[in-house]
């Protein structure tokens, strides 16, 4: 379900962040669906505790899980996450640009660009689904 | 915590560990990396209490393994070849231990054989590499000492073996426990350190794991425009990885800052991207190479 | 405590079948050979024995079989040491001990107590067996308790010295196989000695030997000794064995606790030991060398002992240099 790629750019607790919200983001994980638990995903990737730990805080902060004492670690309502958002919602908004930037730069078509752009909402965004939180305004 | 303070140690008047330190804290997972004969096995050795240092302590919460080696009950050391038991089964082993470890876990013990089907009753000797090695580290993990010192733990062992041994580690460190694995596996050791301990010339150096050049190299993809700058690529400051066709793998050296970094963007590359700097590149960059003395 | 408790499972297991076979030889040289004797033979060779005994010394046969028992102990022993302590230092045992939450010392006295206790216990069972064996015998009426007192004590203080020796010798020694020559050496040692220097002083006058005191007495110490040698010679050969006992035993501790791990199998461990090793198998060489070019060119003039004296003290230098920078495997 996860796995680490050891060469890429990213830290391997960047990756664990990004494919748990990737798969929360497909449905394959679920609201209030348990998570393992720091100890058991550390020894299925086999990774320090420390990293599994260092994800689950992040992502705890930006309350994409919750941690419910006694009880685990669960994936969070989309109603609930906190604060975090507009600052996500910026970031988000500004790589955005970079990447666009960027194809510009390479030469790719306005129709091309257009294409992949449909191609991700149709993997992520069901018919009649706003998105994962509701979007405050942000441009 | 564990603390290493300023150890010499000399073999044959030559220096192998000159004014070594660290600290190794709870829970932490710390790689030990450097060429063969480099020292690794010398330092661990010495900090287990097999060696005496000319100079220098090891202290376990502030107090010395030399001066009190009762405390080394909280310090197990995993040599490469357990050769000592070699003539006990494991369930020899086991009973030995208990009377050396006072917290040492016979049930924890037990499962783990069981879990990887290793034979109770046959001498370790007879047993493959990788089944002495999972004995071996079975044994320090159920002494539920705070510290274990491993020595290739992974060398020489096949792939399933392998990951029993990483499991096996993963979960002891969940438990609190830490580790100082000297190893060439590094993949392994990026998975599972928290902290790299490079040793080169007797001295070692700390390396954290989210920045292991320190910011002293970058590692870059570059295709250059025209005739690659033979005398530039030659330079102290330049090793190439890698240099197929007309892409060149480079490690850059930050010692000047951007200097050098300029310099190539002065050059106009085709291309010209970061690449993630891994354990094996800092292995390369600091051990081997530029410099031929290096050992 | 229970680590001790693993102590001395460790020496038991590494050193199991000379625990079973010391008691054992013992017995065959001491007991069972006087059982041979006066049980087990010819009924005719047992009356003809029994006429020649006029005194106890006769029935106890000027105490040759003790004489044996000491010779084949000492041999034991002098493999237990090389077991304790040279061994380990090849197949992993030291460095698994010395990585144990507990002082060098500790183990030491382990080893140390292991041998000593062992080599008590044989002599405690063998000697009550072959009193034994003598009040059942034809030559009952010669048995006489202090004597097998007497050789016990003399038994044990002789070959608890060697034993002890045997292990200081081990614990300056790098590797199983020096160990075992050095260790070998030791005992005749200071014979050798005495007679090298004594054959100096020969060639260079013929009177001065008689100034000498025989060296005879430490020749493979006084374990050799028969029993009316053991009468004989004072109290001398007693406080002798007591010190190297006492001296070696604490020698072998000290050297033990501040082993050098790192040089093990180099010839000697203990850079100091180099240097007193360089310098004992020059002298030795040279005199050696001397002795011997003299004798074999049957020279009546001293120049010929120094030439060789010379030559030795050469040839021994260059050998004894690269035979230190040896690392064995054994």
């Amino acid at each position: 379900m996860i796995r680490i790629d050891e060469k890429s750019m990213m830290p391997i607790y960047e990756q664990i962040v990004h494919r748990i919200k990737e798969l929360i983001s497909r449905g394959v994980l679920q609201p209030d669906e348990k998570m393992p638990s720091v100890r058991e995903l550390a020894a299925r990737l086999l990774i320090n505790p420390n990293t599994v730990a260092k994800a689950y805080q992040e992502l705890e902060r930006q309350g994409v899980i919750v941690s419910v004492r006694g009880k685990g670690v669960f994936v969070a309502e989309p109603a609930s996450s906190p604060g975090m958002l507009q600052e996500r919602l910026a970031r988000l908004r500004a790589d955005l640009g970079r990447l666009m930037v960027e194809a510009h730069h390479l030469g790719v078509t306005r129709e091309q660009v257009t294409a992949w752009v449909q191609e991700e909402i149709g993997r992520y965004w069901r018919d009649g689904d706003a998105g994962g939180s509701p979007s405050s305004q942000v441009d | 915590m564990l603390a290493v303070r300023h150890l010499h140690k000399s073999i044959d008047h030559r220096p192998v560990l000159k004014d070594v330190s660290f600290e190794l804290r709870r829970g932490m997972v710390a790689g030990l990396i450097g060429r063969n004969g480099a020292g690794k096995t010398t330092l661990l050795k010495t900090m287990s209490g097999v060696f005496d240092p000319d100079t220098g302590d090891v202290l376990l919460d502030g107090e010395s393994v030399y001066r009190r080696p009762e405390i080394k009950r909280e310090i197990v050391l995993l040599p490469d070849n357990p050769e000592a038991l070699y003539g006990y089964t494991a369930e020899e082993c086991a009973r030995l231990y208990a009377l050396v470890y006072p917290r040492f876990d016979r049930a924890a013990f037990d499962e783990m054989i069981r879990r990887f089907g290793l034979p109770a009753n046959r001498k370790i000797r007879q047993l493959s590499r990788g089944m002495k090695m999972l004995v071996s580290i079975s044994l320090g993990i159920a002494t539920r000492a705070s510290y274990v010192l491993l020595d290739e733990p992974t060398n020489g062992i096949d792939p399933i073996a392998k990951q029993q041994v990483l499991s096996l580690l993963v979960e002891a460190v969940s438990e609190g426990t830490t580790l100082l694995i000297a190893s060439h596996a590094m993949g392994d050791l990026e998975r599972l350190s928290d902290m790299i301990l490079l040793i080169r010339q007797g001295e070692v150096e700390t390396h954290a794991m989210e920045d292991p050049s320190r910011g002293e190299a970058v590692k870059l993809q570059v295709v250059f425009d025209g005739e690659p700058p033979a005398a530039w690529l030659a330079g102290p400051q330049i090793m190439v990885l890698e240099h197929v066709g007309r892409v060149y793998t480079l490690l850059v050296s930050r010692e000047d800052g951007d200097a050098k970094l300029e310099e190539l963007k002065r050059m106009k590359p085709l291309v010209l991207e970061e690449l993630p700097l891994g354990l094996e590149d800092l292995f390369v960059w600091k051990l081997g190479g530029r410099n031929d003395e290096d050992r | 405590m229970k680590i001790d408790k693993a102590l001395w499972k460790r020496e038991y297991d590494q050193a199991k079948w000379i625990v079973w076979i010391m008691p054992i030889a013992h017995f065959l040289a001491l007991g069972g050979d006087r059982l041979k004797d006066w049980y087990l033979d010819k009924p005719e060779s047992i009356r003809y024995r029994l006429e020649n005994v006029h005194s106890y010394l006769d029935a106890y046969d000027y105490g040759d079989m003790e004489l044996m028992a000491r010779i084949g102990l000492m041999l034991m022993l002098f493999v237990l040491s090389l077991v304790q302590i040279g061994m380990e230092r090849r197949n992993g045992g030291q460095e698994f001990l010395f990585s144990l939450p507990c002082t060098r010392t500790r183990i030491f006295w382990t080893k140390w107590l292991f041998g000593i206790a062992l080599l008590t216990g044989s002599l405690v069972l063998n000697t009550a067996v072959d009193m034994a064996v003598v009040l059942g015998s034809p030559i009952a009426e010669h048995f006489r308790l202090w004597y097998h007192l007497d050789q016990f004590f003399f038994a044990w203080l002789s070959l608890a010295a060697v034993y002890a020796m045997f292990l200081f010798v081990g614990t300056i020694s790098g590797s199983l196989a020096s160990q075992a020559v050095f260790a070998a050496l030791a005992p005749v040692l200071p014979f050798l000695i005495a007679l090298l220097v004594r054959a100096g002083i020969a060639v260079h006058s013929d009177d001065a030997i008689s100034l000498l005191p025989g060296a005879d007495y430490i020749l493979l110490f006084p374990v050799r000794y028969d029993y009316p040698e053991i009468l004989g010679s004072g109290p001398f050969p007693w406080i002798f064995m007591a010190v190297c006992f006492v001296a070696s035993t604490f020698g072998a501790m000290v050297a033990y606790r501040r082993t050098r791990a790192e040089n093990s199998g180099k010839l000697v461990v203990f850079p100091l030991w180099e240097r007193i090793l360089q310098v004992g198998f020059v002298f030795c060489s040279a005199l050696a060398g001397g002795t011997f070019v003299y004798a074999f060119f049957n020279a009546s003039t001293v120049i010929m002992y120094y030439v060789g004296l010379a030559l030795g003290t050469a040839i021994s230098a260059w050998v004894i240099r690269q035979l230190l920078r040896l690392r064995l495997k054994i």
